[in-house]
């Protein structure tokens, strides 16, 4: 498999539940974990914003590791290819 | 998706007109849900393999609106086709499954673009809004109106600045863990509630755990609480039918937990996974369960008003909607809530009566899921142990039957 194109990665992306995966191709190394999160929840079409109008917090859990990054994190320094990352919202029940 | 583009015109509604506030494209996104819906539809029937995501050939075709006329329409026909693997076949597959939607279907949407424009001003506290759905054929059609811009739509976050590096996703096709079971042996001694619908794919929870899930309910004392439902999907080849059995529930931990609303965080997730790892990780996230606790919102209300009050009664609230989707966006995906139903009730009741500041509660249960797209109340079947009291039945008559009454005790 290839796993590293022009020095960006491939990285497996999930919700929280397991429910939905994608394969994440040309993720760049220098992206901060932040901006990466942000893409991927826009990309994979997770609601963004919660019904009282905030912005939903999604956390990144490395699944390798099993610590959760932080967003000020280089993707180049903290993945490595093929990564398992698990995005995991803070979430509201009413 | 057709040849046809979506837009939702967004109006303040005033006693003589509707005037235009917004207009703001339909994202194809926002017919992911009754697209995933349609698709584990066909998987129930057989006439796909059991996978779910994917690519698979799709259409919306308008349902016009035979009062406002063409661009407006009173709902959507939706379908899906089987993959051809020719993407210019002169013969269109039959549809595998399809339905129609009317436009509730985009309330959520209309709810969220008033949220953005109350927040830039647009819409003011106050304003009645309404909102009407347009089809326009082609690609690059624009409605009249002001369209909200890309940092306007959804969130805030800018649609079209960093978009973290310029990587693409794709879905990788789940694969449905099903195994093979017969119905027959889970509907022998199971009690429905609220009648499972046709379209409803059968779920069935074991009594045991709606007792814990009661049990944690009133251990909360006056505030939220909630978990997580992990089981199994069995395949009935006979019935040609999908099926669903929880077999435990996973206490969420590491809440936020109010009277009016229980914020799961990172931690909750991740102590979740850490347990089904711990249980073999043979079971599946099937959906989650929250409590809603009338009792202490209601404790000021007089016993007129608690009859009639929504709140006293089984709802899925929006911020509910809201978890179910970041949360359990697929088809099979259910929640269960647990709440306080005042005096009589038409609710499932679970629990011997008690009374509370002179009214009478009772515990209730309700099962929610996917139906269309949309998240509706659904039926269900309990299992296991024999269920404690009645569901769905008549009051007893205190007259006839005066040792059945369940009486308030003062």
């Amino acid at each position: 498999m290839v796993t590293r194109t022009n020095g960006s990665l491939v990285l497996e992306v999930s919700d929280v539940s397991g429910q939905k995966r994608v394969k994440a191709r040309g993720v760049q190394r220098d992206a901060l974990v932040g901006e990466f999160v942000r893409g991927a929840v826009d990309r994979m079409g997770l609601p963004r914003i919660s019904s009282n109008g905030e912005p939903f917090t999604y956390h990144a859990r490395l699944e390798r590791e099993g610590r959760h990054l932080h967003a000020s994190e280089r993707v180049g320094e903290a993945l490595r290819p093929d990564d398992r990352i698990v995005l995991q919202p803070n979430v509201d029940a009413g | 998706m057709g040849s046809f583009r979506y837009f939702m015109n967004l109006y303040r509604q005033s006693e003589v007109q509707l005037d235009l506030v917004a207009s703001v494209p339909v994202p194809v996104e926002r017919f992911q849900p009754v697209l995933e819906w349609l698709q584990f539809q066909a998987v129930r029937h057989g006439k796909t393999p059991p996978h779910l995501g994917g690519e698979i050939p799709w259409e919306a075709e308008p349902i016009w609106d035979s009062a406002l006329g063409d661009p407006f329409v009173s709902g959507v026909g939706m379908s899906i086709r089987a993959e051809t693997g020719a993407k210019s076949s002169p013969v269109a597959a039959a549809p595998l499954e399809s339905c129609d939607l009317d436009v509730d279907y985009f309330k959520s949407m209309a709810l969220d673009a008033v949220v953005v424009l109350a927040r830039t001003g647009k819409l003011t506290k106050g304003d009645r809004t309404s909102y009407r759905i347009l089809a326009l054929a082609g690609e690059d059609q624009a409605s009249k109106g002001e369209a909200l811009t890309a940092e306007e739509t959804e969130d805030g976050y800018s649609g079209d600045g960093f978009s973290g590096g310029g990587f693409t996703v794709e879905e990788i096709e789940q694969v449905l863990p099903v195994q093979d079971a017969s119905m027959d042996a889970f509907l022998e001694g199971a009690r429905a509630c609220d009648e499972p619908g046709p379209e409803d794919m059968p779920v069935f929870l074991p009594q045991e755990i709606l007792d814990e899930v009661l049990a944690l309910k009133a251990e909360a004392d006056g505030v939220e609480t909630g978990g997580i439902l992990v089981g199994r999907l069995h395949c009935d080849s006979v019935r040609s039918e999908i099926f669903a059995e929880v077999t435990a529930q996973i206490p969420a931990r590491h809440t936020r937990a109010g009277a009016v609303s229980l914020e799961f965080t990172k931690e909750t997730w991740t102590a979740v996974q850490d347990a089904i790892d711990l249980r073999g990780n043979t079971e599946i996230m099937v959906g989650w369960w929250h409590s809603h606790v009338a009792r202490t919102w209601c404790k000021e209300c007089d016993a007129e008003c608690l009859k009639k009050c929504p709140l006293a009664q089984s709802f899925f609230s929006t911020s509910d909607s809201k978890l179910h989707q970041v949360v359990f966006p697929r088809a099979y995906s259910v929640a269960l809530v647990v709440g306080d139903a005042v005096g009589d009730t038409t609710e499932n009741i679970t629990t011997e009566n008690n009374t509370e500041g002179g009214e009478l509660w009772r515990d209730y249960h309700a099962m929610y899921g996917w139906n269309r797209g949309l998240l509706k109340r659904r039926g269900f079947h309990i299992i296991g142990s024999e269920v404690i009291s009645e569901m769905n039945c008549p009051e007893p008559d205190p007259v006839k039957d005066p040792g059945a009454s369940l009486s308030k005790s003062d």
